[in-house]
């Protein structure tokens, strides 16, 4: 039966959401081999469910939402690659020492990686036209939540120094910006 | 629809494929009238509304897959004529299952059907003696009203094929159609 103009406008907008909620399938697939790269590196299982669930659903719903929102989620998983894939490649008892101080190498490798992280982030963000900064926040928050399954390897410390790394990286993009408003 | 009206279509779908939800409403506003009178000029007015319904809806669950290089207006068209196929199909086979059954006799297997069919038996392999049991007992079972435990779809296609073997031999044997 034919629906009034008004409900047929409701269930059209319903419909294109749920299209939409549909379509994120097509993106949020790569998490499962990220939480399978980060299962393989470690046997922290309920951390790699629990970052792994808080991921998919970041990235379903920036999906959904679109836009530069949308557009953010790989360059996070880009950028998030590093950490997640790098600590991962030396033992877990390996340490480094600098200067009196010694540090676990998977723990420098997060901070390097962290780093590596940010500048690719900083980079990307520098490309768009539009929505930068939503750009940088979602991106950010995919690679690090992505980065984090794979630093929990070295810990607490380990996800930190990946953070503190990822916001040096975004430095030079964050001082373009304010040299270039100036 | 005029060029202009088309490109900003085209602009908008784009923009509603990213999930800019503002573009929501120009797009609903701009395809509606064209998809009622699209619709409307192939369908009969008692389901022209309903269809275009349809296909609108499902235009709107697939806005976020169109490519926006692609001409959008072709696009949500094509849907459309899609929709059209689907119920122009759905109405054909309701057409056909409202044709009534041959009456049920109380008992299927009773003395008077036996012979109807003994007799259609009898005659089928009289004149079409290079008939094929199958389609004897295919015809037996239009004959009698009664349906074998197959998809009604398989069944139907099998008393086509049979009917035309049938023309055929009767054709060949009698000479005339």
């Amino acid at each position: 039966m034919a629906l009034a103009e008004q409900a047929l406008l409701e269930r059209a907008r319903r419909t294109y959401e749920l299209g939409r909620l549909r379509r994120t399938v097509r993106d949020t697939w790569a998490i499962a081999p990220i939480i399978a790269v980060s299962a393989l590196h470690h046997s922290k299982l309920p951390i790699t469910v629990a970052v792994g669930a808080t991921l998919f659903a970041l990235a379903t719903v920036l999906v959904w939402r679109g836009q530069t929102w949308g557009r953010a989620l790989w360059p996070g998983f880009l950028a998030g690659a590093v950490p997640l894939v790098l600590p991962g490649l030396v033992p877990a008892n390996l340490d480094c020492c600098i200067g009196g101080s010694c540090w676990s190498v998977c723990m420098l490798l997060c901070s390097a990686s962290g780093l590596i992280a940010g500048l690719t982030i900083g980079a990307l963000a520098a490309k768009q036209d539009v929505g930068r900064l939503q750009f940088v926040a979602a991106s950010a928050l995919i690679a690090g939540l992505t980065g984090s399954l794979g630093c929990v390897v070295a810990g607490l410390a380990g996800i930190v120094g990946m953070t503190a790394g990822g916001l040096v990286g975004l430095a030079p993009m964050y001082l373009r910006l304010q040299i270039r408003r100036a | 629809m005029d060029s202009a009206a088309q490109a900003e279509l085209q602009k908008q779908m784009a923009r509603l494929a990213l999930g800019d939800r503002f573009a929501f409403l120009p797009v609903y506003e701009a395809l509606w009238p064209v998809l009622r009178e699209f619709i409307g000029r192939q369908m009969p007015p008692s389901d022209s509304e309903d269809v275009a319904q349809e296909a609108l809806l499902k235009i709107f669950a697939r806005a976020s897959e169109l490519d926006p290089e692609r001409d959008a207006l072709s696009w949500a068209l094509g849907i459309a004529t899609f929709e059209i196929r689907t119920v122009r199909k759905r109405i054909l086979r309701r057409r056909e299952e409202r044709v009534p059954a041959l009456p049920q006799v109380a008992s299927a297997d009773s003395v008077e059907q036996q012979l109807v069919a003994r007799d259609l038996e009898a005659a089928a392999r009289e004149a079409l003696g290079t008939l094929r049991p199958s389609d004897i007992e295919t015809l037996k079972l239009v004959a009698t009203g009664r349906l074998p435990p197959v998809p009604r779809a398989t069944f139907r296609k099998r008393v086509e094929r049979a009917l035309k073997r049938f023309k055929l031999a009767w054709r060949a044997k009698h000479g005339t159609g």
